[in-house]
């Protein structure tokens, strides 16, 4: 391994390995605590040593190896800078120059940006401006989709060798300037990045994992600046933003300009019973120019149930798609144009796709399945081309809900502050 | 319960012997699904290796074997080596879940002690790991899918492979060099002895045609073998 793979990395090693001066080793156990990920989760071995379960799927980490690491030099050829074209919005290019003063300063920022608004583009400015400087981006989304959806896109615009990480990749480790990965890989860095950007915030599973939430506070310099992305911000980002912790910014419409759609409830639904009557409405005669159907559902079991409930209604072409469905890519690709009429779904495609003149339906909306920024998420599904821009969301529940009721306060908040900005 | 293999979320019996502090079962390890891949050997099967083979009593492979003057090891196998099993054993030795170990060890000690019985063998011998990877792993993958009292260490690895055979082609893994020996004061346990070998895969049977070997030296009647899968 050369000397520069362990810059800002922790590296795993058998314990009896030579390493070379200048690397730091430390135990990768300190009794039960995988100085990986904290955990305390291990399983004993027959020769003695124990192994972290916790973040088993990274490696194995063993009582018996080491963590070797050294310190991040910023080592990298001079970047000749980044264009664009100036496509940014007045409010976009707002916030973008909020985070390069937040960045000047070593503020951490959160960007409460509605889905669709445009995040990516907006943060190249600030991108170009760390890479000016030689400084060493780590940019993180939790899901592996989401990445390789923003690859192509930063690499268009930045000429540099762009380091993509998640787990199904076979591809090995190159020192680089820019690192492109799945939150998980940030347990694979300690103290590498300058500016460190995570996307999703809201979404599974950081929002739910300290362990995950601390890799990414490692895996930045301790002077470095860490900017959060949510569409949905909850308790603790609210009041880090009251405590001044963060700074904090707001891009409530969408790049084109429209609102988010809001959610229209039905309730009173046994939607397992028997499909909807608005749903059949849809779909009785439906005909590709009217868009396609996106129906949510909220467990694996329940495809197949409203599969079988709306072929009854109509003849028009459909399908069901779920997490490790290998077709899932080409099955939402026919809906987008017009082969499919609609597409059953978990909550797999709650984030990141678009689909123009797409109608969302949530079924079971009040279930717990589903938190406020899953409905926000799935209601962000309409409305993200320039063609269509904004449309019908229906949640059928059979009575209210808590995160319903926030789901829509939050939509309405953020249409209300879009609409604020757009008087200005 | 997070499944293992596949990681899904899948629900399992909270009964009241599961409480009993008994061993998990493989049901408390991984999901339906993942249990439903495994596939169990069935059917005609050839008479040398083991594998499934309907057109007479040998495969080209085991023909191989016997012309060049190797002993027919009657070997058995209880599932196939398909995607699923190979998911297994990559999570099992080369990742390392040690765990994994409790999805197969009864199923493969009982098979063990049919095949013992049937066999007339009175020794089991699992092929021995070396000293350098049981460190590396932690544990010994042919004995950890055994009970306890079948892991007898009276083979083991005189000359340290520079390669494990995982690495190898199948060429390459045909050609490679006795790697076994016999243990310190073992000789005179196994003179005279019908013995059964017992290994996690059979791929090529260039592993247990080595370990046949060496035990047939050191004065054994008999040999035979079986793995978990081939």
């Amino acid at each position: 391994m050369k000397k520069e793979d362990f810059y800002g990395r922790l590296v795993l090693l058998p314990k009896d390995e030579p390493v070379a001066v200048g690397l730091s080793v430390r135990p990768a156990f300190i009794g039960q605590r995988c100085q990986r990920c904290w955990g305390r989760h291990v399983a004993k071995l027959p020769a003695g040593s124990h192994y972290c379960l916790d973040c088993l799927l990274l490696g194995r980490v063993s009582s018996q190896d080491v963590l070797v690491t050294a310190p991040e030099p910023n080592a990298f050829p001079p970047f000749a800078g980044a264009t664009w074209p100036q496509t940014l919005t007045s409010a976009q290019l707002t916030v973008s120059k909020a985070l390069c003063q937040a960045y000047q300063r070593g503020q951490g920022y959160l960007v409460w940006a509605v889905t669709g608004a445009g995040k990516t583009e907006m943060l190249f400015p600030l991108l170009n401006q760390v890479l000016l400087a030689g400084g060493r981006i780590g940019l993180f989304a939790p899901r592996v989709d989401v990445i390789l959806e923003l690859a192509p896109r930063l690499q268009a615009v930045f000429d540099l060798p762009i380091q993509v990480l998640h787990g199904r990749t076979s591809r090995p480790y190159h020192y680089g300037q820019v690192v492109l990965a799945t939150t998980h890989q940030a347990l694979r860095f300690e103290a590498a990045f300058d500016l460190v950007i995570v996307d999703e915030v809201d979404a599974f599973p950081y929002r739910r994992s300290a362990m995950l939430q601390r890799a990414v506070a490692r895996a930045k310099k301790p002077r470095g600046v860490l900017v959060l992305l949510t569409a949905t911000p909850g308790r603790a980002e609210r009041r880090a933003i009251r405590l001044g912790k963060l700074g904090y910014s707001q891009l409530p419409a969408r790049y084109h300009g429209g609102l988010l759609a809001q959610i229209q409830v039905v309730y009173g639904c046994d939607w397992r019973k028997r499909c909807p009557r608005q749903i059949r409405k849809l779909l009785r005669h439906w005909q590709p120019q009217q868009g396609p159907l996106l129906i949510f559902v909220p467990r694996v079991a329940d495809l197949v149930l409203v599969a079988d409930q709306v072929a009854k209604e109509t003849a028009a072409p459909g399908a069901t798609v779920h997490a490790s469905d290998p077709k899932r890519l080409e099955k939402v690709q026919a809906l987008r144009t017009g082969q499919l009429a609609y597409l059953i779904s978990t909550t797999i495609l709650e984030r990141g796709v678009t689909i123009p003149r797409v109608t969302v339906c949530i079924m079971g909306a009040d279930e717990p399945t589903y938190n406020a920024a899953a409905l926000v998420q799935m209601a962000g599904r309409v409305g993200r081309s320039a063609q269509a821009k904004s449309g019908l969301v229906l949640a059928f529940a059979a009575g209210p809900s808590r995160s319903l009721r926030f789901a829509r306060r939050q939509i309405a908040a953020m249409n209300a502050a879009a609409q604020a900005l757009a008087e200005d | 319960m997070l499944c293992l293999l596949c990681q899904q979320d899948y629900h399992c019996d909270f009964s009241l012997p599961h409480f009993l502090a008994r061993q998990p079962d493989r049901a408390d390890l991984l999901c339906p699904d993942c249990l439903a891949a495994f596939s169990l050997l069935t059917g005609p099967v050839c008479a040398g290796c083991g594998r499934s083979f309907a057109k007479g009593p040998f495969c080209a492979d085991c023909c191989y074997w016997q012309r060049k003057g190797a002993p027919n090891l009657q070997h058995r196998a209880l599932y196939h080596y398909n995607e699923q099993m190979k998911v297994y054993m990559a999570a099992y030795k080369f990742q390392g879940d040690y765990r994994l170990a409790l999805v197969f060890r009864k199923e493969l000690t009982a098979f063990v002690r049919r095949l013992k019985r049937h066999y007339q063998a009175n020794l089991v011998l699992p092929i021995p790991v070396s000293p350098t990877r049981y460190q590396q792993r932690g544990f010994h993958q042919v004995a950890g899918l055994l009970a306890p009292g079948l892991r007898q260490q009276g083979l083991v690895v005189a000359q340290e492979p520079l390669q494990p055979q995982s690495a190898l082609t199948r060429a390459a893994r045909l050609a490679s060099a006795q790697p076994f020996a016999i243990a310190e004061n073992w000789q005179p346990h196994l003179k005279g002895q019908r013995i059964l070998l017992v290994d996690d895969v059979y791929t090529t049977g260039r592993t247990l045609q080595h370990a046949a070997a060496c035990v047939l030296a050191a004065g054994a009647q008999a040999v035979f073998s079986c793995s978990l899968a081939r």
